[in-house]
């Protein structure tokens, strides 16, 4: 047999075997479609976040050899500056200061601010050097800002551009617009750099350094990294926010392992569905060798079939996962938000729609090697014969399964009970061949109590689930997963908010929180001036007024935030923290106020493996300052970790007195309202987006936040239900054709088809009862083995809290799933007419 | 199958020639001369459409049949001539375009698919060809199954199972599944379903076709044995004139139609 005639004959046979079952032919395009449309958007998400904080700085468009980067979110000193120019002869070096806020008008569209010496001209392109040297740093200081940007703006050469800033709203008068190469996206203004460094009260620091040398880049390096350390770290330009990038890692690490579960999910869905077809059409396929089909014929047509599948998935797929990714466009932000970076997140398209169908294709890869495997494995003799299938209710493959069974949960219970809490997610795998084992033998079990009631249709219901235990143990597997999957995310999900939520509790003791805008969308340049202080202490009904602020250190390659309270002195009467090891509450912060010493919260010593006595340099504005941990604080708020400070020590290390947040407690009886009016109108024309919250609501409004990042894992629970809604009405859909002819000889026997139907409905609700015995304890350690890999990305590790609710609603649940898997393979199409599905050849 | 309109065919009309005289004797009258037997399956102007408009065809064309109890009626002809249909339609699985069919007096065209159900466990008995169990049930709840649809308590099923394996000679493989089984086996076992409700009529379409000449043989003598015994009428679809020669009357068929 040619080529081309055998392939045509091969894969017309598997596109017809395919299109018999039409549910089955959606199911596998459903499948391969959802990989590609949950891989686009989710990569989507973390590739607009992750080039949103590369492109948000300078270097991103510069013409440097290496980019020196303050360590601390304060900046390097100056003096670290001239260290530089000194330890590296010859070597241009241009500073630069960089202010993360926003617009002044009403829509407070994110902005980058540049200041800049004239030396940084040298270093941008060709059509920007003249505008940048131009500036000028007066009173009305100029600024310059990308073309493309200002019109969107509505701004031009000679416009005024509000800027917020510490004290309030500043006007700058637009000098130049350029063209060509502009970072953030074009939300970037540069300006002089003691403009910058006044308006945002940044006296003596830079962010960022660009440096070209006269020899090799080799040399540069060696010669600032003398200059600059422990300040500032020198790196490749392109790698100069590479610990904010890091930051990130948590949030991506999880999104990715969310886009891992949806792509094997859909690996499974299509694994089942072809090798279903290929079960279907093997009769026409062995025929086909018969009459000289190769085996090269039938994989060419099985890629022909399987290529055409996974054209029309990413067809469909491909649009959705663009349409997915824009609608995650406000998730985006949030964590971009959360790094207090005025980066503007795009929607690219084009690498995650790449990488997404570079995925799906692997998947298509391997359905295709199994269907290779397969076509190699079927004998030319079964054209003649027939498949000879032998019906056993025990054989050697049960045994397997319950030694394997056996050894897996012992694996399990030992993993569980035994490794230290954070190494527990090494359990998901003896936890997960435990299901597929246990699944191997629950048909047997579950259909030898089903058929010893007296009903003939739970005989036969009993009867049919233990003899094909392959296709029912393929059913309760999938059915198993989804439920025992949902129960751990929902268990790990609840866990971790519950854990954040009584953090944010520790520190939310107050009665108002002011801040310069919401939560959650706070800049780096998003403070209060200290003068705000006095400010709110004058006001009727006002006992004490206080300030929480923050900053971010450059450690382990991360970004790691530095926390404090004031006043020196008063800092337990706003922040209640409690320690897993060393002192509590005032003994803590009587400890902090010893100028020398630190607390990490406890993430952070899981991170880095830090106790108390451990020594950590923190990067200051210059040099460093090491202090000793004195305590390991209980908090899960930060995923990175973090470092608690005295006031003192934190303006040390910084240099910034402003606060992110003021903090006032009210006399008794005082009314919150009231005061919260006062202090709007107090500041509000100094900070437009001046927000005040009283305790409930900045309570609610962090919950929120958290619920957003880990609703996630909650959505992925309810994917993993319609995946095995698919994959249950698929398998059971071919199921039902396969019985054609034993359900007419049942009806030709005397049955009439409402026992029929009860047969098949007792089939249903037994997988699903059985699905969720094997799902709850599973599902219970899932929960413990997931908070430990969440622990193992980010170190926090919530106590564990199950979902009793899900659990017991799991089992209807499980069962409207089994059922609604019947109802939709369309049964009362497929109890046959007798006379059609006994004609004889 | 090609069949044309018109042309009865009168089943007692065909016993008094040829060598089906016997048969009809037993039909109308007792040999002794004295008693009328009953008739226990009936059908008149049976005739059975497939397809619409142009593309109808007349897959059998007003057949009046009748079958004494007690009785084995053979049908035969080659592929395509009706039999089966002509089964179908007094076995109650396929309702007539034209014509009525009866079993004990009712009309199985009227049932609904319960009452049809239940008249079918108690009073109908089937042996095809192939793959006549049910491939999930062992050989036991196989022949058991039409007892237990007729409200028979399954300990009692079951025992009225094992004795009738028993006695077609397969007792031992009471506990395998169809799959386990040789093809004989299963013919029996099939035998065996079709007779341990002691129905009024076993219809066999072409129960020894995939069987060899020693199995089909074995499985024909219990046939015989198990119907005469209970004096169950049978009605049998074969193109193997060996197994026609075994029954009391013959019943030819070409193209839908009578042969004469």
């Amino acid at each position: 047999m040619n080529l081309i005639p055998g392939v045509r004959l091969v894969a017309r046979s598997l596109v017809r075997a395919f299109a018999a079952h039409r549910f089955r032919a959606v199911a596998a395009i459903f499948a391969g479609a959802m990989c590609v449309t949950l891989t686009t958007g989710v990569r989507v998400v973390a590739v607009s976040v992750e080039q949103a904080i590369d492109g948000s700085t300078l270097s991103s468009v510069a013409d440097a050899d290496l980019a020196v980067v303050s360590r601390s979110a304060s900046g390097m000193g100056l003096a670290t500056v001239h260290s530089m120019h000194a330890s590296s002869p010859g070597a241009r070096l241009a500073p630069v200061l960089l202010a993360d806020t926003r617009v002044g008008h009403e829509e407070g569209d994110p902005l980058v601010v540049a200041g800049v010496t004239p030396a940084t001209a040298s270093f941008l392109p060709a059509d920007q050097r003249k505008a940048v040297r131009r500036l000028k740093s007066d009173n009305s200081p100029s600024v310059v800002l990308g073309r493309a940007w200002a019109e969107g703006q509505g701004l031009e050469v000679g416009s005024q551009l509000p800027i917020e800033t510490p004290h309030g709203h500043v006007t700058w008068r637009v000098a130049a617009l350029v063209s060509g190469s502009v970072p953030n996206r074009g939300a970037f203004a540069v300006a002089p750099f003691d403009a910058v460094a006044r308006a945002f009260e940044r006296p003596g620091v830079a962010d960022l350094v660009l440096a070209s040398g006269p020899g090799s880049t080799e040399q540069l390096r060696r010669g600032l990294e003398y200059g600059a350390r422990p300040t500032a770290s020198v790196v490749p330009p392109d790698e100069a926010m590479q610990s904010y990038r890091n930051a990130f890692a948590t949030t991506r690490n999880l999104l990715n392992i969310f886009v891992g579960i949806a792509v094997l999910a859909a690996g499974a869905i299509l694994f089942f569905t072809w090798r279903l077809t290929l079960d279907d059409a093997r009769e026409s396929l062995a025929r086909l060798r018969l009459c000289g089909a190769r085996t090269s014929h039938l994989a060419i047509g099985s890629a022909l079939v399987l290529g055409g599948i996974f054209l029309c998935s990413v067809a469909v797929g491909g649009p959705l996962g663009i349409l997915l990714g824009y609608s995650l466009s406000g998730f985006s932000r949030t964590l971009v938000s959360l790094t207090q970076l005025a980066a503007s997140p795009g929607t690219p398209i084009v690498r995650p729609l790449s990488e997404s169908i570079g995925v799906s294709l692997l998947i298509f890869f391997v359905a295709l090697a199994v269907s290779i495997v397969s076509i190699r494995r079927m004998p030319v003799i079964e054209a003649v014969v027939g498949r000879r299938t032998v019906a056993s209710t025990r054989s050697s493959w049960t045994l397997v399964a319950a030694i394997v069974s056996v050894v897996a949960l012992a694996a399990s219970l030992a993993m569980l009970l035994l490794l230290p809490s954070d190494e527990r997610q090494a359990a998901l795998v003896p936890l997960l061949i435990l299901l597929a084992a246990v699944s191997l033998l629950m048909p047997l079990l579950v259909g030898g109590v089903i058929r010893r009631r007296p009903a003939f249709a739970s005989l036969a219901a009993g009867r049919e689930l233990a003899l094909n235990a392959r296709r029912t143990a393929t059913l309760l597997a999938v059915f198993a997963l989804a439920i025992s999957m949902a129960i751990g995310l929902e268990g790990a999900a609840g866990s971790l908010k519950d854990g954040i939520s009584r953090s944010v509790r520790a520190w939310t003791i107050g009665d108002l929180f002011v801040q310069t805008a919401e939560s959650g969308t706070n800049l780096q340049e998003d403070k209060l001036s200290p003068s705000v202080i006095s400010d709110l202490s004058g006001i009727e009904g006002v006992r004490s007024v206080g300030f929480f602020t923050y900053s971010t250190v450059d450690l382990h390659d991360t970004r790691i935030p530095i926390w404090t309270w004031g006043p020196d002195g008063e800092s337990d009467r706003y922040a209640h923290l409690t320690s897993t090891h060393g002192p509590s509450r005032a003994a803590l912060w009587r400890a902090l106020d010893d100028g020398s010493s630190v607390a990490v919260s406890s993430n952070y010593a899981r991170l880095y493996g830090t106790g108390i006595g451990d020594r950590i340099a923190i990067p200051a504005t210059n040099g460093q300052r090491v202090l000793k941990v004195v305590a390991i604080v209980d908090d899960l708020s930060s995923s990175a970790g973090m470092l608690v400070t005295s006031p003192n020590v934190y303006r040390s290390i910084t240099g910034d007195g402003r606060y992110y947040q003021v903090i006032v407690d009210l006399h008794p009886g005082a009314s919150t309202t009231r005061v919260a009016d006062r202090i709007d109108h107090l500041l509000s024309s100094r900070y437009p987006r001046l927000t005040v919250y009283d305790r409930s609501e900045i309570r609610d409004r962090f919950d929120v936040l958290t619920g957003q990042l880990v609703q996630a894992f909650v959505v992925f629970g309810q994917i993993m239900f319609l995946l095995a809604l698919l994959i249950g009405g698929a398998t059971l859909a071919t199921s039902l054709s396969l019985r054609q002819r034993s359900l007419a000889l049942t009806r030709l026997v005397g049955a009439p088809v409402g026992l029929v139907r009860r047969q098949l409905l007792r089939e249903a609700v037994a997988l699903g009862v059985a699905a969720w015995l094997m799902a709850v304890p599973i599902g219970i350690g899932c929960v413990y083995a997931l908070i430990a890999a969440i622990s193992a990305q980010s170190g926090l590790l919530p106590a564990a809290h199950l979902p009793t609710g899900l659990i017991f609603l799991a089992l209807p649940l499980a069962v409207v799933l089994s059922v609604l898997a019947l109802l939709v393979s369309a049964p009362r199409r497929r109890i046959p007419v007798m006379v059609a599905a006994l004609a004889e050849e | 199958m090609q069949g044309k309109r018109g042309g009865k065919l009168m089943f007692g009309f065909e016993r008094l020639r040829g060598r089906s005289q016997a048969g009809a004797a037993v039909a109308q009258q007792s040999p002794d001369g004295q008693a009328t037997v009953p008739v226990v399956l009936e059908g008149k102007g049976l005739s059975k459409m497939y397809g619409t408009g142009d593309s109808a065809t007349w897959a059998l064309s007003h057949c009046d049949v009748t079958v004494g109890r007690g009785e084995i009626l053979v049908v035969v002809g080659p592929s395509g001539s009706g039999k089966s249909t002509l089964m179908h339609l007094l076995a109650g699985l396929d309702r007539p375009t034209e014509g009525v069919a009866s079993l004990n007096g009712q009309d199985l065209g009227s049932m609904s698919d319960a009452e049809a159900a239940r008249f079918r466990a108690k009073h109908i008995g089937f042996v095809l060809q192939r793959a006549n169990l049910i491939p999930s049930l062992t050989v036991r709840e196989n022949v058991a199954a039409p007892l237990m649809l007729s409200d028979v308590s399954r300990s009692e099923a079951l025992e009225r199972a094992d004795a009738m394996l028993k006695r077609v000679g397969i007792g031992s493989r009471a506990g395998a599944f169809p799959a386990q089984v040789s093809g004989g086996e299963a013919q029996r076992a099939a035998v065996a379903r079709a007779c341990v409700v002691e129905p009024l009529v076993v219809f066999a379409d072409e129960p020894t076709g995939a069987v060899d000449r020693a199995a089909g043989n074995v499985v024909m003598d219990l046939f015989e044995e198990l119907v005469g015994e209970k004096q169950t009428s049978a009605v049998i679809v074969t193109h193997d004139e060996r197994v026609a020669s075994r029954g009391n009357a013959i019943l030819r068929m070409l193209d839908g139609r009578r042969v004469e």
